[in-house]
């Protein structure tokens, strides 16, 4: 097979596919953790001419990448799971690398939902405001109660993404001990209660553990061995 | 972070009482076979085709292999001696959790 024809067959374009994925998510989540690691604590320290120059001209643009990433890996990652379907069966979704790309794929849906229903609508009334207080006007008493609302979303985000890397990576290169004994019902329950807990916290919780970075990247590590841990007494 | 440390410890702990897979060695040749058919769908058709007569996503068609074979690649993820592997991209890795299954996959694999 020539390297073209190698690259036009359902294997190379997957491959294209998976290397879009992992374009997309690097630009997506590298933004998420520099708005956590880094941008958050550089404003805790900023002045207030800082502080508004980040939010009125730096932030527009970095959110602008951030959510666009989110998008394109979601698509990416959809079309490659529809393609993995196709050419394995339904049944490959119940296999040992379906069960661990799956917890991925809930994770990494849930950070996309986030990002585009939480985080950026969120964003965009509190750069609104920036841009009103810098040009004189006063600031919206909305955006207080919404930076709130867009950190934890955002907090929630890191937390999920360190075991939602874990379990995507372990599909192909980590294989769960999957037998016809394994209890994939009990396992899709106790890791949807887990999941509403998380999802439900993001929504209407508290910050808790994640308000620091360290925090937030302890529970993280934290969280990808419960989730191992559920699997280990399940599976 | 308390409330998850205790969930991780008390998850820990039920798995320590988790029940050990099935012998496959009470099974009768049918028995075996769909055992076996359940294991390589559990496990294999990621990369092999659903129908392992045929050429998976990135795995080879790999109906008739030989014990010798099979506990080469699941076992230690290597080749017996002197095999020809049907391809070069050492993909594979070893999945010593199915060291019990063997018997069953061979009977699949070996059942058309």
């Amino acid at each position: 097979m020539s390297v073209l024809a190698q690259l036009m067959s359902i294997e190379g374009i997957s491959f294209v596919l998976k290397w879009l994925h992992f374009f997309f998510g690097l630009l997506w989540i590298g933004h998420l953790y520099y708005f956590n690691f880094t941008q958050g604590s550089a404003m805790a320290q900023a002045d207030g001419p800082t502080k508004s120059g980040i939010t009125t001209k730096l932030l527009p643009i970095a959110l602008w990448w951030f959510r666009w990433g989110a998008m394109w890996t979601l698509v990416t990652g959809i079309i490659l799971l529809a393609i993995k379907g196709h050419v394995s069966g339904m049944a490959v979704y119940s296999s040992g690398w379906g069960v661990a790309i799956l917890i991925g794929v809930a994770m990494g849906i849930t950070m996309w939902a986030n990002v585009w229903f939480i985080i950026w609508p969120n964003q965009k009334v509190i750069m609104a405001s920036a841009n009103q207080v810098a040009t004189g006007g006063t600031a919206d008493p909305k955006a207080a109660i919404l930076a709130p609302k867009a950190l934890l979303a955002s907090r929630t985000n890191v937390l999920l993404s360190i075991p939602m890397l874990f379990f995507m990576g372990a599909a192909s290169h980590l294989p769960l001990p999957v037998t016809p004994e394994s209890n994939l019902y009990a396992v899709s329950i106790v890791l949807g209660i887990l999941w509403l807990i998380i999802e439900g916290n993001a929504i209407k919780g508290k910050i808790s553990f994640m308000q620091t970075v360290k925090g937030v990247i302890t529970g993280g590590f934290v969280l990808t061995a419960i989730i191992y841990a559920v699997l280990a007494a399940l599976i | 972070m308390k409330f998850l440390t205790c969930i991780f410890f008390l998850t820990v702990l039920s798995s320590c009482t988790k029940k050990a897979n099935s012998s496959t060695d009470q099974l009768t040749a049918d028995q075996l076979v769909q055992r076996g058919k359940s294991v390589y769908n559990l496990n294999c058709i990621a990369c092999h085709n659903l129908d392992p007569s045929k050429d998976g996503s990135s795995g080879p068609a790999i109906s008739g292999s030989s014990k010798e074979l099979l506990e080469a690649r699941i076992l230690r993820a290597t080749y017996p001696k002197a095999y020809k592997p049907k391809r070069d991209s050492k993909q594979m890795p070893a999945l010593p959790h199915l060291e019990k299954e063997i018997p069953a996959i061979q009977a699949f694999l070996n059942s058309k």
